[in-house]
């Protein structure tokens, strides 16, 4: 019989903690199950934040056998997702180092303020429904982010990354960067202002 | 006739700018929120200021995470196997 961990009410981090847990107390499912998650996590971070499908192969291969050697000497469960992330960034920005690739910038306010005629225009979604125009104006919008997203300097499309799209708290994303949490909210808010008027000029 | 030019931003606006992140994820006490609310009865500018910032927040939740492709997840569970037996 597997052993019985109290699962989450849908926290993450908790999701993650019940994981290590029983994988720690030798549920070889549980094990897998955390392997696995690991090399999604380190796929996704490094294709959105870092690099080519090469360097997210490596990366993956890292976080395979560094999540192994954490679960073998456990002291946090509930520590395990922050430190993944981190220990997927580190992989990742080893890589960039190796080769010289983009460089960190800070935003400046011409990127983030609106036009200096004071124009700011709206992009708003084409409403409800499924007509064929809605779907194209939602698709072109989903486009026009990925494409913001990508002219983003590296260090705010982490914490974009970590904190809209994979739902990480501010306090989980300062402890992964290693930065303050009123410095993972400025740079939040300032690449949320860049995204906006990217997607108004497209 | 000449096109009707939009006055530069308003001082009042730029202050406000830097505050609109907390306004939308709901951080701010109600008085700091009343005076924005305030602000823009009278600012369409503020108003699709902040509804731009929602649709951006939206949106970049919606993309959601990336799924591993099938040839990388065949691989992900060959290499887990492989260090499950070897131990």
């Amino acid at each position: 019989m597997p052993p019985v961990t109290k699962r989450s009410d849908g926290n993450p981090s908790d999701e993650y903690a019940a994981l290590v847990t029983d994988a720690a107390t030798g549920d070889p499912q549980s094990l897998e199950q955390l392997l696995m998650k690991a090399q999604e996590v380190a796929y996704r971070f490094s294709r959105s934040v870092c690099g080519g499908p090469a360097d997210a192969e490596d990366v993956m291969q890292d976080a395979l056998m560094k999540t192994y050697r954490y679960v073998k000497r456990i002291h946090d469960p509930r520590a395990f997702r922050t430190w993944l992330y981190r220990t997927v960034r580190n992989a990742c920005l080893m890589k960039r180092r190796k080769k010289a690739g983009e460089p960190d910038r800070v935003l400046s306010l011409d990127e983030i303020l609106p036009a200096s005629d004071g124009r700011v225009t709206g992009f708003e979604p084409a409403g409800p429904g499924r007509t064929p125009e809605a779907v194209a104006v939602n698709n072109a919008l989903r486009r026009g982010l990925k494409k913001a997203f990508r002219a983003l300097p590296p260090g705010y499309r982490a914490i974009v990354f970590l904190r809209e799209m994979e739902g990480l708290s501010t306090r989980e994303v300062a402890q992964v960067l290693k930065i303050s949490e009123p410095n993972v909210k400025m740079r939040l808010h300032r690449a949320r202002l860049f995204l906006r008027k990217q997607l108004e000029d497209q | 006739m000449s096109a009707r030019r939009q006055p530069p931003p308003h001082a009042r606006c730029l202050a406000l700018l830097g505050q609109l992140s907390r306004y939308v994820d709901n951080e701010m006490t109600a008085r700091e929120r009343r005076k924005i609310d305030v602000h823009c009865n009278d600012c369409a500018r503020c108003r699709r200021m902040i509804a731009g910032l929602r649709r951006t927040v939206a949106l970049c939740r919606e993309a959601g995470p990336t799924p591993l492709p099938a040839r990388l997840r065949k691989r992900a569970k060959a290499d887990i196997a492989r260090l499950l037996r070897s131990l």
